[in-house]
Formats: structure tokens, C-alpha cells, sequence
């Protein structure tokens, strides 16, 4: 028997697939969102969360990256 | 022109028809801001005002003209300009850089930079005609004024050091007067004489002494004064307050701003050195162009002057001593600084070697006669504990004596607490201040304005690049991807304390490090310096590369054996250093610098590392723009990409870029078909690497700690780190931790914070039977 679920496919690096990972570990069980790791790059993961990882991983970047002040 | 017309008809007339692209931008400028102003955010309307210069009207001939003078006081000047020598020149003396890439510099007004304007003699009517000059707009009002009102009560006060005293002085007493009128000035007083004199205020009348030989070197302005100086009116202050005193009389306290002249010779009252320059030493013209501005006026003034590593420095205070020719104190960052100046003096002046002498914890020495120079280090003069008898005498020496010259080398490490201490226990006529980087993390690089003086002179490093002065330096971040496993650790919450060396035991980076040392060995035979805070990185890049390493602990025999080898053998071509090396140790032979850790955002610490490969190498020819290299030196800096390493990196780098250096980002380093040749090729060495880095203590992993580390606020600023509740309770999975408390230290260490033996006195009276 076949069970289909949808869901979305992120292509990433291999320390961003590493973010994700560690994001979702974070989570109480109820609200982990990566249905399969499917290799280094790939992560298949629920499909609403695509806003919620965007943002997650724009706020890392932010934090890493220096801009002069004026 | 369309919807711009609304604007300054009359303004537009001036234009002639090639520059109406110009007029077409600055108007275009203009309606888009007006626009936007009418709208509801009113913080952004001031922002834009300060950017909006279509006020500035254009002279008719502004393409032979080579800066631009906005009302905010900033500066832009062309270097493609026909006149940009003599512009920069000029505004390197009125205006603080701000940013000097290839094409166009920023340079700022502000009243400290005006003061050392004035200082070095220019008046303000010739700042502004100038200036006037050189614009291509018409100044702006605005900044007349604010150049009127920085200038206008310059040279009315002096501070003046006559046998051992400070003293006050000024034609002035009104002046004066208001000067006392400040509290801390009031208080720095010393009263002991004054009251003396009894012309109702307590102001001592010190009749015309000054005025007796005056060259014809003298522009108006100074003669008038000198009319006046027959009556000076003088207070004297207390030597340790001084510093106090002056600050309080900066441009932004009571803006009456200190003249700190030494007429050298008209001094007779100290004994002459002789040393002359010898003729072999000639120094360049941006040397000469420095040593110019300190001396002036046939006087020496205090001063800073700021030249790149390597472009010659020593030169430049050798000169000044030996054109002082009184007695010079000279002081340096450390012990092997100190050996260089002495030979430095040896080898550019005839001094004798009775008249110098070295004065550091190894080697006592004490200079015969009545005039000499004395190299010692900052250290060894604000040591406050007790000193051995011998250097008990040698300081009380050097505290009652007036020196005419006090050298001061990587003047930048002044503000920390100790240093300052050593401005007021010595008491000299002028102080000459050295150093490549003005910039500290901590912002008191303004307080260099009342502990020494003014920034005399300032080069700019790429144009000592193009003369071929300096290094032509190719600039490299290398960006290492961190391995999947290292950046799993790196997120875990509870591995927040070891980020850093996580994101340094980067295998990738390792290897990047590897490839490059390879590379610059056997295919260029470069010599390479290594660079890395972390002394667990350090140790651990060392041993597996099996380089030699330097760091605080190494001792001084062992640091000059290596040191030696790596100048001299065939074989030694790399060498590891951790901060140690930032400053002062003179490797000339080295080339190629690859940075592995680095001290969290510091600026200065960039600048002062790439230093150390600026000494230019090789034949001038082939440095030329177009000659056999144009490169010649290498510049590393290795970074773990989607850390927080990237953030300190891009930080440290503002000062450099400032200069008009910039980075190559190189992104695929080591290439891919290196596989097995370099280190940490399989996974199974990444894990057993990856977990020895864990399993090291948190204290082995940190940065290590130099007793004259004084800029570490840099780190506390900077650092942003995430930790968890149990780690900072260190209920972490940590059930106990072994401590070692006696004076066994780990091998390798060095000077940890947390790993200093208990002080004896502080443990339990029970135990001070057992241990004592």
C-alpha cells in the first residue's frame, strides 16, 4: 500500500540542510516539520513551513554578516 | 531637463552647455528628495537633507578643480585630479580621512583635525582661500564658519615644561583667567609662589623671555603674538594633572587648545647630544614631507605621525632626534622592540654607543655623560609594583630628567590605562608619536589628542604602494564551507563556548590552509607566516603540519632561534604565530600571511598583521605597476562561511578597505582534485579531529591572554553568542571537573585567564600549613 504525502522539497547547501536539521530538532515533537532527510542537500519537509525556514535562515545570515555603520 | 526646471533658474544659467549632465543629476537629485520629503517619515527628511547638495553652486571652469565641499563638513577629492598631489597634501593637513579607495577619497572636517591644521602653522584665512582654491563648488557657508569658529581661539594658550615645572602661559590674562574658572584646571593648579605677586588676581607675571632669536620663519600671525609675549601671564599646573589640563582645553571643553612648542635650540639650559644624521640615511619624501610638518617653524611640535608598517618609521623618529639633538627617551612595545630601536640608532646616526642605552628587565644599561637616548618599553615605565634597586635608580633617572624628545612607537597601544601612566611620570619638551593604525575598538584613539598632540601627518598607503615604497599586497578572503558534521556541533546550543574553535578546526579550512602553504613553498618559495588567536588551533595546525610555532609562553632564546631559522635556513619557510606576533616582531623576509583565528573584530589587529609584510622586497622595477610581479606579497584571511566568523571578518577588514585595499573573495580553495594529498581527506579523521575538539576544555579552546593585550574590549563589544540556561550554571552533562591547583600547567597553554595559580595568601589558613 502506497502512502502519498505532500510536501516540499529544499535543495540546500550542506551546513544550510544542517540549519534545518538542527532547527527541527529544536521543536517539541508535536510541531517537527521534516518528514524525511532524503540526502546531505535535500530535505523534504512540510509544505507551510517554506516562509517560517526562509526566515529563520535570513536571521542567521543577518547575524553573521557585518554592515558598516554610517 | 523636464520635470527638474521647477528649481533655480538662475542657477542653471551659470552652466555652461557641457555640464549639463551634471545640473541634469543634481536636479533630478533634487525633485526625487522633494517628493520624498512631503511624505510622512520626518527622521529619513533629515538624512536626505544632509545628502541633498544641489545647493552647491559649481564654478564655471570646476573641471580643472579637484575636490567637493558639502555643508557637513566631508570632502571629496579626485585623485585622477592633475592637482591632486598638492590637494592632498593640503587636505591631509586640515581634514581626517575617512576612506580612500583608488579614484576618490573621503576626507571629514572636524575641529580636532583643524586644530592640528592650525598647529602646524596654517592660518585660518588660508585654510578657507585654499580651499576655496581647490573646490569646485563655491564654499559653503556653513563650513567658513565652522572652520571661523574652530580656528579662532587657537595659539592663545601654551604649555610650557621650564626646569621640571609645567607652566601655563599666555599673552592672555583674561584668557587665563577663564581658563582657571574651570574646575579641574583650578584644581591642577599649584599656588605655592603665586600669591607673591600682588596684582589682585593670582595670576604670576612672567616678563617677555621667549623673545630673543627669531628666524625669519615666522609668518605674521606668530610675530604679533611674539609682540605681545613680552608680558606673559603664566599659572603652573601640576605635572600629574596636565593630561586633565589639556583635555579640559579641547576643542569640545573650553575650545582653547594648547600650543605645545620646543624652541630646541634656543634651549640652553639642556645639555646638547651630539648625533647627526648619518649621510647614507636618506629619507623619502614622505619621510621628509613629515618631519617637515613637525618642525615647521625651526620648532618641534608634539605630534602624531602615521605611516604604514614598513614604509619606515624608525627612519622618521631617528631624524627627529637627532635633529632635537637633546636628550631622547624612546619607548617601545616590548623587549625585542626595544633591540631593534637601538640598532636603528646606531645605524641611521653617529650616535656613540655610550650615548645609548637599553633599559628592559634583561639588560640594564646606563648612558655616560649628561645627554643620551634611553629605549625602553612602556611597561618597564609604568611598572608599579617594586623594582630591583638597580632599576629603581635608572627610573628615578629617567623621572628627573627633562628630555627633549619622548619617541613613542605604536603610539595606538597609549590609551590603555599604564601607558598613560608613562606620559605623566616622564616630563619631556615634545613628544613625537609612531604608529601605522589610528584606529582602536574602544574609540579612545581621540584621547591621543591631549596625551600627545595632533596628527601631524598621514600617509596614504597606496600611494606608497605606487612609488614602490611598500608592498604591493594582493588581498584574499578564502571562504571554507564548514563540513556537515563541524556545523552540527556548531548549532548545538550546548557547544556555545566552543564556536570559535569549531569554526577554526574546520577540516575545509585546514585544508585550504594546507594547500596554500604548499603552494606559496614549493611552487613560489615564499616564506609565510601563519596567524592564529586560538592557541588550541594553533598548536593543533603546528604539530600536524609539523611547522614551527610561536607563542606568549615560547620563550625569548627559543622565539630568536626560530625566528633565525626561518630568516637564514632553506628549509624553515613557515612559521606559526599567535598574537604575539601581531606588532613588532620584524620578519622582513616574509611574504605571505594566511590568517587562521583571529582576535573578534579588531580592526587594528588586521592592519598591524598585514604590516608585517609591507616592507617592500625585490627590485623596484619589477614592483611597478606592469613589472615582472605586481604582486609580491599575499594576504590570506581563511573564513568559515555561515558563521560568525564571517561577521568579525568583514569587520576587520573596514580599516584596510579604508585605505583602498580590497579583498578577493576566493571560494574554491583547495580545489576539488586534490583529494588524499592534503590532510582530513576521509571522514574518519574530520570525526576523530571533531571530537577532540570537543572533548579539549572550554578554557583550552578560548583565546589566549597577553599581559599587554589592552584592546580586548574589542572582543566584549563585538561578540554576539547565543548560550543556554544549563550551560551557564554548568549543569551541562558535566558532573564534576578535576582542577588543578597547583603550579603544574598543561603544556602549551600559555597565559589562559582561567588557568593562573591560586595566590598563596588567599587559601584557607588550614591549608596554608600544608602548601607553605
Amino acid at each position: 500500500m502506497v502512502n502519498a504525502t505532500k510536501g516540499l522539497v529544499i535543495t540546500c547547501d550542506i551546513p544550510m540542510a544542517q540549519f534545518i536539521i538542527n532547527m527541527n530538532a529544536l521543536l517539541p515533537a508535536s510541531q517537527k516539520f521534516i518528514i524525511h532527510v532524503l540526502d546531505n542537500t535535500h530535505l523534504f519537509v512540510q509544505p507551510h513551513m517554506a516562509e517560517m525556514i526562509r526566515s529563520a535562515i535570513s536571521d542567521f545570515r543577518d547575524q553573521n554578516s557585518y554592515e558598516k555603520p554610517a | 531637463m523636464g520635470h527638474g526646471d521647477k528649481g533655480r533658474p538662475s542657477k542653471k544659467t551659470k552652466f555652461s552647455t557641457k555640464d549639463d549632465h551634471i545640473s541634469k543629476f543634481v536636479e533630478d537629485d533634487d525633485s526625487y528628495y522633494n517628493e520624498d520629503a512631503e511624505g510622512d517619515f520626518r527622521d529619513g527628511e533629515n538624512l536626505e537633507k544632509k545628502r541633498d547638495f544641489s545647493k552647491l553652486e559649481l564654478k564655471p571652469d570646476h573641471l580643472n578643480r579637484p575636490l567637493w565641499a558639502c555643508a557637513d563638513g566631508r570632502i571629496f577629492l579626485e585623485t585622477f585630479s592633475s592637482l591632486y598631489k598638492q590637494a592632498y597634501d593640503f587636505l591631509i593637513a586640515i581634514a581626517e580621512p575617512v576612506c580612500r579607495p583608488e579614484s576618490m577619497h573621503e576626507y571629514n572636517l572636524t575641529p580636532h583635525s583643524l586644530y592640528a591644521a592650525v598647529s602646524v602653522g596654517l592660518e585660518t584665512e588660508t585654510i578657507i582661500s585654499v580651499l576655496n582654491k581647490l573646490s569646485k563648488t563655491k564654499l559653503p557657508k556653513e563650513m567658513i564658519d565652522f572652520i571661523h569658529s574652530s580656528t579662532s581661539n587657537y595659539g592663545k594658550v601654551k604649555l610650557v615644561l621650564k626646569k621640571n615645572r609645567y607652566f601655563v602661559e599666555s599673552p592672555f590674562p583674561e584668557v587665563l583667567k577663564k581658563l582657571l574658572k574651570d574646575e579641574v584646571i583650578s584644581k591642577a593648579r599649584i599656588t605655592s609662589e603665586a600669591a607673591n605677586y600682588g596684582d589682585g588676581f593670582t595670576i604670576s607675571k612672567a616678563a617677555g623671555e621667549i623673545v630673543t632669536a627669531h628666524d625669519g620663519l615666522l609668518n605674521e600671525a606668530e610675530l604679533a603674538a611674539v609682540a605681545e609675549e613680552k608680558e606673559t601671564h603664566a599659572f603652573e599646573v601640576d605635572p600629574a594633572q596636565v593630561e586633565n589640563v589639556k583635555q579640559r582645553c579641547l576643542p569640545n571643553a573650553l575650545n582653547y587648545p594648547m600650543l605645545e612648542e620646543y624652541d630646541f635650540r634656543n634651549d640652553t639650559v639642556n645639555p646638547d647630544l651630539n648625533m647627526e644624521l648619518k649621510p647614507h640615511a636618506q629619507p623619502r619624501p614622505y619621510q621628509e614631507k613629515s618631519l617637515s610638518k613637525m618642525f615647521g617653524n625651526g620648532r618641534a611640535r608634539s605630534g602624531i605621525i602615521v605611516l604604514p608598517c614598513g614604509a619606515g618609521k624608525s627612519l622618521v623618529g631617528v631624524s627627529a632626534a637627532s635633529r632635537i639633538k637633546k636628550s631622547c627617551l624612546c619607548l617601545a612595545t616590548n623587549a625585542v622592540s626595544v633591540d631593534q630601536w637601538a640598532f636603528q640608532f646606531k645605524l641611521w646616526s653617529t650616535i656613540q654607543d655610550d650615548q645609548i642605552c637599553r633599559f628592559t628587565s634583561d639588560s640594564k644599561e646606563r648612558f655616560r655623560g649628561n645627554a643620551g637616548v634611553v629605549v625602553t618599553t612602556y611597561n618597564m615605565v609604568a611598572f608599579g609594583g617594586k623594582r630591583s634597586e638597580e632599576s629603581e635608580k635608572i627610573i628615578e633617572e629617567i623621572r628627573n630628567r627633562e628630555w627633549g624628545l619622548l619617541l613613542m612607537d605604536e603610539v595606538h597601544v597609549v590609551p590603555a590605562h599604564m601607558f598613560r601612566k608613562v606620559i605623566s611620570i616622564t616630563k619631556s619638551h615634545c613628544k613625537l608619536g609612531l604608529t601605522a593604525t589610528l584606529v582602536r575598538e574602544d574609540e579612545r584613539i581621540t584621547d591621543l589628542n591631549f596625551l600627545i598632540g595632533p596628527k601631524l601627518y598621514e600617509a596614504n598607503w597606496l600611494d606608497l604602494v605606487k612609488g614602490g615604497f611598500i608592498a604591493n599586497v594582493q588581498c584574499a578572503e578564502v571562504w571554507c564551507p564548514m563540513t556537515k558534521e563541524f556545523f552540527a556541533e556548531y548549532l548545538k546550543k550546548e557547544n556555545s563556548k566552543k564556536k570559535q574553535a569549531l569554526y577554526v578546526m574546520n577540516p575545509n579550512k585546514f585544508r585550504a590552509c594546507e594547500f596554500l602553504i604548499r603552494f606559496h613553498e614549493q611552487q613560489r618559495g615564499d616564506k609565510i607566516i601563519v596567524f592564529a588567536d586560538n592557541l588550541f588551533a594553533l598548536t593543533e595546525y603546528a604539530m600536524k603540519l609539523r611547522k614551527p610555532m610561536i607563542y606568549g609562553a615560547t620563550s625569548h632564546v627559543e622565539r630568536t632561534k626560530i625566528l633565525e631559522a626561518f630568516k637564514c635556513s632553506r628549509d624553515v619557510n613557515t612559521v606559526f604565530l599567535s598574537k604575539v606576533g601581531d606588532n613588532s616582531i620584524d620578519i622582513p623576509e616574509a611574504n605571505v600571511i594566511i590568517q587562521i583565528s583571529s582576535h573578534a573584530g579588531s580592526r587594528r589587529q588586521e592592519a598591524q598583521r598585514l604590516g608585517r609584510i609591507l616592507r617592500a622586497k625585490g627590485k623596484l622595477e619589477d614592483r611597478m605597476a606592469g613589472g615582472k610581479e605586481e604582486y609580491n606579497a599575499f594576504f590570506y584571511s581563511l573564513v568559515s562561511t555561515d558563521t560568525q566568523e564571517m561577521f568579525y571578518s568583514t569587520k576587520r577588514q573596514q580599516f584596510l578597505i579604508d585605505q583602498g585595499y580590497s579583498f578577493k573573495v576566493i571560494t574554491s580553495l583547495p580545489p576539488p582534485d586534490t583529494g588524499a594529498d592534503l590532510s582530513y581527506h576521509r571522514l574518519d579523521d574530520q570525526l576523530a579531529l571533531l571530537s577532540k575538539v570537543l572533548s579539549a576544555g572550554d578554557d583550552a579552546v578560548g583565546l589566549e591572554q597577553l599581559e599587554e593585550d589592552a584592546d580586548d574590549i574589542a572582543l566584549h563589544k563585538a561578540r554576539r553568542s547565543m548560550g543556554s540556561m544549563s550551560a551557564m550554571s554548568g549543569a551541562n552533562g558535566m558532573v564534576y571537573m578535576e582542577y588543578s591547583t597547583g603550579q603544574k600547567r598543561y603544556a602549551g597553554q600559555g597565559q589562559l585567564k582561567s588557568n593562573k595559580p591560586k595566590d598563596p595568601a588567599k587559601r584557607h589558613h588550614l591549608f596554608k600549613k600544608r602548601f607553605g
